[in-house]
């Protein structure tokens, strides 16, 4: 198994002040049937080790989209996305999957959990592909923190909606990343439960120095942010 | 490899083979009705081959029409091996009430020379072809007991011969293999009807030698050999094909109806795996995206689901030859005796 920290990447550039996320009038702008949708129309973001943005806004004005950007899942219109200090033009999928790897997760709103695979599996398998060597440990222990540890057995489709969603935190908890980008992270939970996983989010940016990018419609989540901002309609704010 | 990569993908294989049960139906479905097809016809074929020498009676046989063999043909046929003169004819049976032509088969006591010859309600003590008070033998198919009215014991007329029921004929090991079976039949001796002049110049039979060959000649060479010595008039050889000359073409005609089905259950399985592979892919985007937005390259992706594809391809085909493979094991277990194809001919039984 490939040694972890082999296998990341420090460009040149990157030293303890670089942001974690840059955003630089990134435009995003997809061509429906009805003709071009522009969804970002110029959105500006940095974001530093440590820092922690909740991103609030109507239904529709491109959070998700940002996220998908930021995170480069998805290729901006124009504009310039730098992630760990690295710009991402110029990688190809396996280069962008390399500068993730074991250092930037998500959890997205719909989750996106291997149905096929149990809780544990769900949460081990991407560090297994990332090299960690303690995966097993490192799963149980993250599925514990979500209070899930006597699912771990369980398949997606066996969970209610807010276990699953503390699978998918679990999931990009686990490998202790610098930069956490969640989508909606709470929705579906309890006052009680959204209130610990929200602590485990914080936390991690506490204690790790971590990069956390939160989009919420809850507003006493986002006010626990260092920072609140608003999309409306592809404009950030 | 990582070895990761094949925990992933077994992980995900094995959580999946209940969706995908379809897939590997498609599959075992397309990979079965090749690999019926095929062994099926083969099976038949070994089958025919393997009971064709019993059909024919011997290895080869050599016929005469309206005449026995000459002594220097009987000579000849003699010194090929072990030989079972037969002689075949039509004639007129007749019981207290009833006259009917009937097949009147003779045959000596080396007859049959592989195979059983079944009879039933023969008197175990003495041979049923032998005469007795004055009259010759008759073992009778049970045709010719219900058309001429006639019980074992019963006295009948064969042309100008005397004889009486001796036994029922239940089976000839190379019935089959002549003409007419349902024809009411009548086996006696050869010495009956030599006695009673029906192998005589002029009267209408058909001779038959079945031999059993001493040494394993190539039949080519004895058939050369055999017309060398006994001339383009002597007794005409037959090989076991010929005897299941009928058979062999029917086979021919399976085997193309076989293919054909084979070729549109491969076409139909096909179509089916292409879809189902598609299915397969699309129902994973979500999982692939997760995947590769932890880390995963497209490599990785790619190795994950190629293990998934072939093993479901290894497991359907597997399931699909396994059915296929055993078919005529199925086919004999349901269809029972008359589907002996994959019977190793039965031991050979001769009357000493
Ligand atoms: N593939 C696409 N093609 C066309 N339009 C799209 C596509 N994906 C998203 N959109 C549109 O982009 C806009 C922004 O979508 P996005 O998912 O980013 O919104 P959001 O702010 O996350 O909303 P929500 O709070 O409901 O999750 C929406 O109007 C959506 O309809
Ligand atoms: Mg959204």
């Amino acid at each position: 198994m490939p040694d972890l920290a082999n296998e990341r990447q420090f460009p040149p550039s990157e030293t303890n002040s670089t942001p974690k996320v840059q955003l630089d009038d990134v435009q995003l702008t997809l061509n429906a049937s009805s003709g071009p949708v522009e969804i970002l129309r110029g959105v500006n973001l940095t974001v530093a080790s440590g820092e922690t943005v909740a991103i609030v806004g109507p239904s529709g004005s491109g959070k998700s989209s940002m996220i998908s950007l930021a995170a480069g899942l998805e290729r901006p219109t124009s504009g310039q996305v730098r992630l760990l200090g690295q710009d991402l033009a110029p990688l190809n999928e396996d280069g962008l999957a390399r500068l993730r790897r074991g250092r930037v997760t998500m959890i997205f709103q719909s989750f996106h959990l291997l149905p096929t695979m149990s809780a544990f599996d769900n949460v081990r398998a991407p560090l297994e592909i990332s090299g960690f060597e303690d995966a097993d440990e490192l799963a149980r222990q993250a599925l514990d923190d979500v209070r899930l540890s006597h699912r771990l057995d369980h398949f997606p489709g066996q969970m209610s909606g807010g276990e699953q969603q503390r699978v998918a935190v679990a999931r990009a908890l686990a490998c202790s990343p610098e930069v956490v980008f969640a989508d909606e992270p709470t929705g579906n939970l309890d006052t009680e439960t959204g209130a610990h996983v929200a602590d485990l989010l914080f936390d991690i940016a506490a204690k790790r120095r971590a990069a956390l990018i939160l989009v919420t419609h809850d507003s006493d989540l986002a006010n626990r942010a260092g920072r609140v901002l608003t999309m409306q309609k592809g404009v950030l704010s | 490899m990582k070895p990761a990569l094949l925990r992933i993908a077994w992980r995900e294989f094995a959580g999946s083979l209940m969706r995908f049960r379809i897939y590997l139906a498609c599959l075992g479905v397309g990979a079965f009705a090749i690999a019926a097809a095929g062994s099926t016809t083969q099976s038949f074929r070994e089958g025919v081959t393997d009971q064709a020498r019993i059909l024919l009676g011997g290895d080869v046989s050599f016929t005469l029409a309206r005449r026995t063999a000459n002594a220097e043909e009987a000579a000849y046929i003699a010194g090929l091996g072990e030989v079972s003169p037969t002689a075949m004819m039509r004639t007129m049976a007749q019981s207290t009430a009833i006259r009917k032509q009937v097949d009147m088969r003779a045959v000596d006591s080396a007859f049959p020379l592989l195979g059983e010859m079944v009879v039933e309600g023969a008197d175990p003590q003495a041979d049923a072809l032998a005469q007795r008070d004055g009259r010759w033998g008759a073992v009778v198919s049970q045709s010719f007991l219900d058309e001429l009215d006639v019980e074992i014991g019963d006295p009948i007329a064969l042309g100008t011969m005397n004889a009486y029921v001796a036994a029922k004929l239940v089976s000839e090991p190379d019935r089959l293999g002549q003409s007419g079976v349902f024809q009411p039949t009548a086996l006696v001796s050869m010495e009956a009807v030599q006695s009673a002049g029906l192998l005589d110049p002029g009267q209408l039979f058909r001779s038959t030698y079945l031999v059993r060959l001493s040494e394993d000649l190539p039949l080519d060479e004895l058939e050369d050999a055999a017309r060398e010595v006994m001339g383009e008039d002597g007794p005409r050889m037959r090989r076991p094909e010929d005897a299941v000359d009928g058979l062999q073409r029917l086979l021919d005609l399976l085997n193309s109806f076989l293919s054909v089905v084979g070729v549109a259950a491969l076409v139909a399985g096909g179509l089916g795996i292409s879809q189902a592979t598609s299915a397969f892919l699309e129902s994973r985007i979500g999982s692939i995206a997760a995947l590769k937005s932890f880390g995963a390259s497209g490599a990785d992706i790619r190795t994950i689901y190629l293990i998934q594809l072939m093993g479901l391809a290894v497991l359907g085909a597997a399931i699909g030859v396994t059915l296929g493979a055993t078919t005529p094991v199925i086919l004999e277990l349901v269809a029972g005796e008359s589907f002996r194809c994959r019977r190793r001919p039965p031991s050979i039984l001769r009357r000493s």
